[in-house]
């Protein structure tokens, strides 16, 4: 028999868990992470299992490594709380992992929500991401931003979406771009990048001209025509950000992160 | 001589807010009326004042008028958690407390800092506010985005600037800005339709107003921040209201 867990890390989710945990309520074992949440997130998710483990925030790469460690089953799904599993993708991971297949783990596209619209373009879609995979064959590497997964082996790809509801709001969007592009910053100091005033102005026009003409931005409406713009914003405030690291804060490597 | 009561409104600023007190010694009486705040604010407040009152906040002008209401002297200084009175300002203000003055209220020129620089130009410089008055003579302006004071009568200017610590890093620029915009998109929901448009043009003409008309340039890589931050949370701004205007969700 094929088993899957699925792993979920979480704060302050209470929006988003009870939808996220019920488009995964088939799998054999659902697992979640929570990093001392203060809102409801942990008593909604024990109504959907008793694997809920509470663990101070030590970063994304720790607490997803920490929640596949408590893995029991022989294969492992990652999902986001802002992620759901819709039916068809449920029953295409059950009839691949049930045929024993030669591959280490799947990808799928993601198909992201992005303030009343989905987006099909800009880049973001497929933006194909590895979530399934046989335990003990993966690990989380440490970034501060966008934690990877590093597999053993090959990989093959599925045939259904992973949803993603990424932004109901704009004013949601721009806390999370304005942590992120601190994060970013940060490490870009770390890695010695030096500030150059000019990428504030030019490597926004490349991401502006890459998803809205390239990736065919223009097709996703006028949400895509923000989301185009707010990107360029996004990379902008990035290297603004490493520019106050620098020149105004005297960002150096070794101090690691006086910055903010 | 005339006695003072200062005023300050605050909600969880206790990285700032003893910088503000320390500055305010010619104070006769200072009031601080507390929001609801979760961190040290309020005890740092004590250690300055006996008059800590706690209100939970709804608005600006409601905690303003609260804060008026408590005071025992006629004249009124008004100062936020992030300002500083300098020494030349408080031997200023010492000097016109003596004088029998027939002026009711007093306009401040505010310098701010932003990435450890002072800022004057980007239309940020003077930006006079009234924060000196005559109690009896004042009233708070209730409109949600230009919360203030009013006041009935003469009203003169002070010629040493207030200091405003209020942009420490980006992060916190955009931190309010942020909340700022939706607060403002709120107000212009019923107002004109935003179309495609403002998301391009009105930037454009705030970049340069602040970068060239304002001479924002002067300023050098700040000045160019500033104004591409400003460009940029307009373009946020009219985004909000569309997305209000067609209904994409409740909040912006």
């Amino acid at each position: 028999m094929s088993t899957v867990s699925v792993i979920v890390i979480t704060y302050n989710e209470e929006r988003n868990i009870d939808a996220c945990l019920k488009s995964v309520q088939w799998a054999d074992e659902i697992i979640v992470v929570d990093s001392q949440s203060t809102d409801k997130t942990i008593p909604i998710a024990l109504q959907y299992t008793n694997k809920v483990y509470v663990k101070e925030w030590e970063g994304y790469s720790e607490n997803k490594n920490y929640a596949l460690r408590q893995v029991s089953s022989e294969w492992v799904l990652w999902i986001d709380a802002d992620e759901r599993v819709t039916p068809e993708l449920a029953e295409e991971i059950k009839q691949r992992i049930a045929g024993n297949p030669a591959e280490n783990g799947f990808e799928c596209a993601r198909r992201a929500f992005f303030l009343g619209k989905w987006i099909r373009h800009c880049g973001w879609y497929p933006g194909y991401v590895l979530r399934l995979f046989r335990h003990n064959s993966a690990q989380f590497n440490h970034h501060k931003v966008h934690e990877g997964l590093v597999l053993d082996g090959k990989h093959g790809r599925l045939k259904n979406d992973l949803l993603h509801f990424t932004d109901d709001s704009l004013e949601h969007y721009l806390w999370k771009f304005n942590r992120y592009t601190s994060f970013a910053a940060e490490e870009l100091a770390e890695r010695g990048k030096k500030p150059v005033f000019l990428n504030i102005l030019f490597r926004p026009l490349h991401a502006w001209l890459k998803m809205y003409i390239f990736k065919l931005g223009f097709l996703d409406g006028m949400q895509g025509f923000m989301l185009c713009f707010l990107s360029a914003g996004y990379v902008a405030m990035k290297y603004a950000k490493l520019w106050e690291n620098v020149k105004v804060n005297n960002f150096t490597q070794d101090d690691g992160g006086s910055g903010k | 001589m005339h006695k003072l009561s200062v005023i300050i409104i605050t909600l969880n600023e206790e990285k700032n807010i003893e910088r503000c007190l320390k500055s305010i010694s010619i104070a006769d009486e200072i009031i601080v009326l507390d929001g609801g705040s979760t961190d040290n604010t309020v005890d740092i407040c004590r250690q300055y004042t006996d008059k800590v009152f706690v209100h939970t906040f709804t608005d600006f002008s409601s905690q303003k008028r609260l804060a008026l209401d408590k005071c025992r002297n006629e004249w009124v200084l008004s100062i936020d958690s992030d300002e500083v009175i300098r020494p030349e300002l408080a031997v200023e203000l010492e000097e016109l407390l003596k004088l029998e003055t027939l002026y009711d209220g007093y306009y401040l020129a505010r310098r701010s800092y932003f990435l450890k620089k002072w800022i004057r130009h980007c239309g940020w410089y003077p930006g006079y506010q009234l924060r000196l008055f005559r109690k009896s003579k004042t009233n708070v302006n209730t409109s949600r985005e230009h919360e203030g004071f009013l006041v009935d009568g003469l009203v003169g200017r002070l010629k040493n600037d207030l200091d405003h610590f209020s942009h420490p890093t980006l992060f916190s620029s955009l931190q309010k800005l942020n909340h700022y915009t939706t607060l403002e998109a709120m107000n212009r929901i019923d107002r004109k339709k935003v179309h495609w448009y403002h998301f391009v043009f009105n930037p454009l003409s705030t970049f340069f107003i602040k970068f060239i008309s304002q001479k924002g340039f002067r300023e050098g890589a700040r000045g160019f921040l500033l104004s591409w931050i400003a460009a940029f949370l307009k373009m946020v701004l009219y985004m909000k209201i569309w997305l209000l205007q067609n209904n994409k969700k409740t909040e912006a």
